[in-house]
């Protein structure tokens, strides 16, 4: 039929025209003397802050490389290089929106349309598994922003994805002895649960560890995610549980909310507040008031300064680049990210995703601002330490971001996850 | 019936036109500096709309909840992917698209009891209730709030020549193609005398009973139609995508099909896809213009109202009103 | 949970009527407009947002809550005459569904307004200082500032039936609704009155944002889900019935409270399965009139 011959042909031209225009452009990529780095950072929606935070961190990151100074010039492999490998690293900012979806839209943009050599960055592990999975089916590397939930290198485990924020696990078998010293070991505990992965894996990790202690769970209060903003209905189950110890595992302005809520609702100073993972601006929107005597961990805590050479030289090198604002630990991710995969690229002579994923594997520490860190091979989790923190009062405040004292450093290697529990299958590269 | 004549000479034309459109696009879009998967996305969407339109612009039924059709296909059509239970892209689409139109007929034989205002609502709670039940209960099949990744992409063998889903303008050439049957297909069916009821509906709903048709079946097959074209579109989504998202179930996603089929122009089945076309090119472009960067929903919202208050046929059909004014006459 | 201890059901019984009138609170704006002018205001979430950002911005600059009321009632009232002047009225007449999708426009032209002047970030609107802290009742303890607001929406109830009931202004509007002709040939402005009982409606959405305030995180997006909840409360408790809003508040404040102690999952689907179940068996609400949309 003279009609379906025409359509076919006209088809095949648009196709034949469409493949010659995408054939050029990838030409012009690879020609050029740079390479592209993908950002993923939600600018908005419930953890709008944190990805603000994370995207500081990648610009001073990327700057340091480009320049060859700061900590990256500090890097054995790395010193007296401007770039990596000798290109200049371009980028582009995208925001998620806290949105797994928008995530995957921009992250799959930039590596279809932008040719993107890595991609990085997400605050809700959502998002992060999100796009983890993506650059697994893109072949392309991943680097995950912020991302504690266990399932990031458990079941939801990438070949061509890599996680360096202490996982659940790490965080509750890390403060768990703390806390038991400090509160005692007869306590009653209740949780608030956002009803996502990372919430159930923060709420088992911490009941595993401190039921191992003599601790009692009481009850676990699950409040849906997103949440509804108004805690209400689940505060009330948690005011009327009976404990003694309110375990917070909100996070970000969820975070923030619920806790504000608790005190309204006389379940604070009442019962013990402890909030394993503080998400980085949630003491400032809850104040000192509510956060004195709270045991937490915090990913980095610029206090560290004091005690690595390379945290003072990133907290200065920060300070200078944005006066005024003091970097918290989302934008120590985007940078200690950026510094491992840059070091690897480097030694790797190729930014050849499977070549640098071998050397990621191979393990070989890497000193960065919380000394040497070095990649597990089976799951893809850095083996890092974790801060113990715990809230200081108004008073004992040097400024207005002082929040926290530094409690202890717990070794990386002492609370990490055995493999074979972690329910991670590498697919193969 | 349902379908129409087939081999008019007017109908020849216009399935010409969105054929050589559908043709031309990628070209168009790499002019503007836009990829083919912007294409990709907004054919999906004017799929999407399809249904909408038909219900919406032409038996005037005005639906807050489509995106639950949307999302059933979208994830019935991941789930059977992923889990290799129905390798088969066609069969995973096929069937994701038979289960939105059974939820399509389930919920439409519930909401159809009421008109006007209450039937607006009605398909607002059910939608609301798709998007709840899809977050938490049934987070198993869904992996709620995280959606569904690793969708695989389809690759078809026509004897020595393969359409690789996995490049860009492959993908394109297959949502194309499935988006022009949908489009052939919904053209019958307006131009049908069922189509002539779905109007008569519209216009005047006491009249056409009146006059011996049982409307309440009339809007319940639109209905059910407009959910499996839905159900298609989501399917299309999540493999295009190579990940299924729970937005697809979203009150925003309800609201967003309706303003693009408003925008593009309602009853006119090519309104939707200009419209998702507008809201999405505008969109991207801009987002990187710093400056207004973030007000480019205040500017759809604001042409939104503009057209609905003055021009009701928005910009599709006010372009065929003025074509058709101007032709010469037969 | 192990062991549910009885007075945990009496304190969600509690809470179920605190949130509840928060929700008709919300609510009672799209109801004044829908039960009086028999129009369907889909910008009502955008009119909350409205509200709660100009409200904030009061409160936040000259440290007064009493002023964010002020600030939240002005704004959003003046803003409710501009939109009836300039576009609602051309609506009146026109189908059910324009009127939806107009106002559907409108609500997130304002929506994206405030996020242009205040951005995507939360804010945090603290509870005033007089408010904060817990009351105990019985062996309940319960946050003060909520049960503030169940006396706040009492007195707003009371002052929109005196305007409706027992001003001139809510007469000449009661009798155009029956018969606008008549009204119109007795000389009166029916137009005017209108215009009034929208700017009503809205300033009502306005005080409820500034109110909700404290207890939410507020971003420019929480008018989209305060418009789907009002929806509900007053389908729940009936289009254009005043008691129905306050009806509809509780009993949707109620589904969400107990649900969430026995199966926390499904207590916004409750909700909707409430709304739908009532919109079939008897859609014009529990208190509602029948004939109202």
């Amino acid at each position: 039929m003279s009609l379906n011959r025409d359509r076919f042909l006209r088809t095949t031209a648009g196709a034949v025209a469409g493949l010659a225009a995408g054939a050029a452009d990838l030409q012009a990529a690879s020609a050029a003397d740079s390479v592209f780095l993908g950002l993923c950072c939600p600018l908005t929606g419930s953890y709008g802050a944190d990805g603000e935070d994370l995207r500081k961190g990648y610009l001073l990151a990327i700057k340091d490389l480009n320049a060859g100074t700061g900590v990256m010039g500090q890097i054995p492999s790395l010193r007296g290089k401007k770039g990596v490998l000798g290109k200049q690293i371009e980028y582009k900012v995208a925001d998620t929106e806290t949105n797994p979806n928008t995530a995957v839209q921009h992250a799959t943009e930039f590596i279809t349309q932008n040719k993107a050599i890595m991609v990085t960055g997400g605050v809700a592990s959502s998002e992060v598994i999100a796009m983890a999975k993506v650059a697994q089916q893109q072949k392309v590397l991943f680097m995950t922003g912020a991302s504690g939930s266990n399932d990031t290198t458990g079941i939801d485990c990438q070949r061509y994805s890599f996680r360096s924020q202490c996982d659940a696990y790490m965080v509750a078998k890390a403060i768990a002895p703390i806390l038991g010293k400090a509160l005692g070991t007869k306590r009653k505990a209740v949780y608030l649960t956002p009803d996502y992965s990372y919430g159930h894996s923060l709420t088992g990790s911490m009941r595993e560890f401190t039921e191992k202690l003599g601790w009692t769970t009481v009850a676990d209060v699950v409040a849906p995610f997103p949440s509804p903003g108004d805690f209400s209905s689940y505060l009330t189950n948690i005011a009327n549980s009976g404990a003694d110890t309110f375990v917070n595992i909100e996070f970000g302005n969820d975070g923030v909310a619920s806790t504000k809520q608790a005190a309204q609702f006389g379940i604070l100073p009442k019962m013990k507040l402890v909030v394993p993972n503080v998400s980085t601006y949630f003491p400032d929107g809850v104040g000192a008031e509510l956060m004195a005597g709270v045991y937490g961990t915090q990913e980095w805590y610029f206090s560290l300064a004091d005690r690595y050479p390379l945290s003072k030289r990133f907290l200065d090198d920060f300070e200078k680049m944005y006066p005024g604002v003091v970097p918290r630990w989302t934008a120590h991710i985007a940078y200690s990210q950026l510094a491992i995969w840059a070091d690897a690229v480097t030694r790797a002579k190729t930014f050849n995703a499977p070549a640098v994923i071998a050397t990621l594997e191979a393990g070989k520490p890497l000193t960065l601002m919380l000394g040497p860190v070095h990649y597990r091979a089976g799951d893809h989790q850095l083996v890092r330490p974790v801060p113990v923190v715990i809230g200081k009062s108004a008073a004992q405040m040097k400024n207005k971001a002082d929040f926290f004292q530094v409690v202890d450093i717990v070794p990386g290697e002492d609370v990490m996850q055995p493999l074979a529990t972690t329910s991670c299958t590498m697919p193969p590269v | 019936m349902i379908l129409g004549p087939v081999g008019d000479r007017t109908g020849w034309m216009v399935e010409g036109a969105v054929a050589l459109f559908l043709v031309v696009f990628p070209l168009l879009l790499g002019l503007f500096g836009a990829g083919t998967d912007l294409g990709t996305r907004i054919l999906i969407l004017g799929l999407f709309g399809l249904g909408v339109d038909l219900i919406f612009g032409f038996t005037g039924l005005l639906s807050f909840g489509q995106a639950a059709f949307y999302g059933t296909g979208g994830f019935v059509t991941a789930n059977l992917l992923i889990r290799h239970i129905v390798p088969n892209t066609l069969g995973a689409l096929a069937i994701g698209t038979l289960v939105a139109a059974l939820a399509g007929a389930l919920v439409g034989s519930l909401a159809l009891r009421q008109v006007g205002i209450y039937f607006a609502m009605l398909t607002l709670a059910f939608g609301q209730l798709f998007y709840f039940l899809e977050n938490s209960p049934l987070r198993a099949f869904t992996g709620s709030e995280n959606g569904l990744p690793g969708v695989p992409k389809p690759s078809f063998a026509f004897g020595p020549w393969t359409l690789d889903g996995s490049s860009s303008i492959g993908m394109y050439v297959f949502v194309a193609a499935i988006y022009f049957g949908g489009f052939f297909i919904a053209r019958r069916i307006v131009r049908s005398p069922f189509g002539a009821v779905l109007r008569a509906i519209r216009e005047n709903p006491e009249r056409a009973s009146a006059v011996g048709h049982q409307i309440a079946r009339y809007k319940l097959v639109a209905f059910t139609l407009a959910a499996a074209y839905g159900g298609l579109a989501g399917g299309l989504l999540g493999i295009f995508q190579g990940y299924m998202p729970p937005e697809a179930f979203s009150i925003d996603q309800s609201g967003e099909i309706i303003v693009m089929t408003v925008i593009g122009g309602p009853g006119t089945l090519i309104g939707p896809l200009v419209g998702a076309g507008v809201w999405t090119l505008l969109r991207q472009g801009l987002q990187n213009v710093d400056a207004i960067a973030g007000v480019w929903k205040l500017i759809l919202g604001l042409v939104f109202i503009l057209l609905i208050t003055g021009f009701r046929r928005g910009l599709a059909g006010g372009a065929i009103a003025l074509w058709v004014r101007v032709r010469p006459a037969r | 949970m192990p062991g549910l201890p009885v007075h945990l059901i009496e304190a969600q019984l509690l809470n179920g009527v605190a949130l509840g009138s928060i929700l008709a609170l919300v609510a009672l704006g799209l109801t004044i407009i829908f039960g009086l002018l028999g129009f369907v205001n889909f910008a009502h979430g955008g009119l909350f947002a409205v509200g709660a950002y100009a409200g904030w911005l009061a409160y936040t600059r000259y440290d007064s809550f009493v002023l964010g009321i002020v600030a939240a009632i002005a704004v959003t009232f003046v803003v409710g005459i501009v939109i009836e002047r300039l576009l609602i009225r051309l609506y009146y007449r026109r189908p059910k569904e324009d009127q939806i999708l107009v106002t559907f426009g409108l609500g997130i032209v304002l929506v994206e307004i405030v996020r242009a002047l205040f951005t995507g970030q939360n804010k945090l609107v603290p509870t005033p200082s007089w408010a904060s802290g817990a009351v105990q009742i019985a062996d309940l303890v319960y946050p003060q500032y909520r049960l503030d607001v169940v006396g706040i929406v009492a007195i707003t109830l009371i002052v929109v039936w005196a305007i409706i009931f027992k001003t001139r202004l809510g007469l000449i509007v009661r009798a155009g609704i029956d018969d606008a002709l008549i009204v119109e040939m007795l000389g009166i402005d029916i137009g005017r009155a209108f215009m009034l009982v929208f700017a009503l409606g809205a300033c009502v959405a306005g005080l409820a944002g500034f109110v909700d305030a404290p207890i939410l995180a507020l971003t420019p997006d929480v008018g989209t889900a305060v418009l789907v909840q009002s929806l509900v409360v007053i389908v729940i408790g009936g289009v254009g019935s005043f008691g129905g809003a306050i009806v509809g508040g509780i009993v949707a404040g109620e589904i969400i409270s107990l649900t969430s102690v026995f199966a926390p999952d499904w207590a916004q689907v409750a909700l909707y399965i409430a709304m739908a179940l009532v919109l079939l068996v008897r859609p014009q609400g529990l208190l509602g009139v029948v004939g109202r949309a």
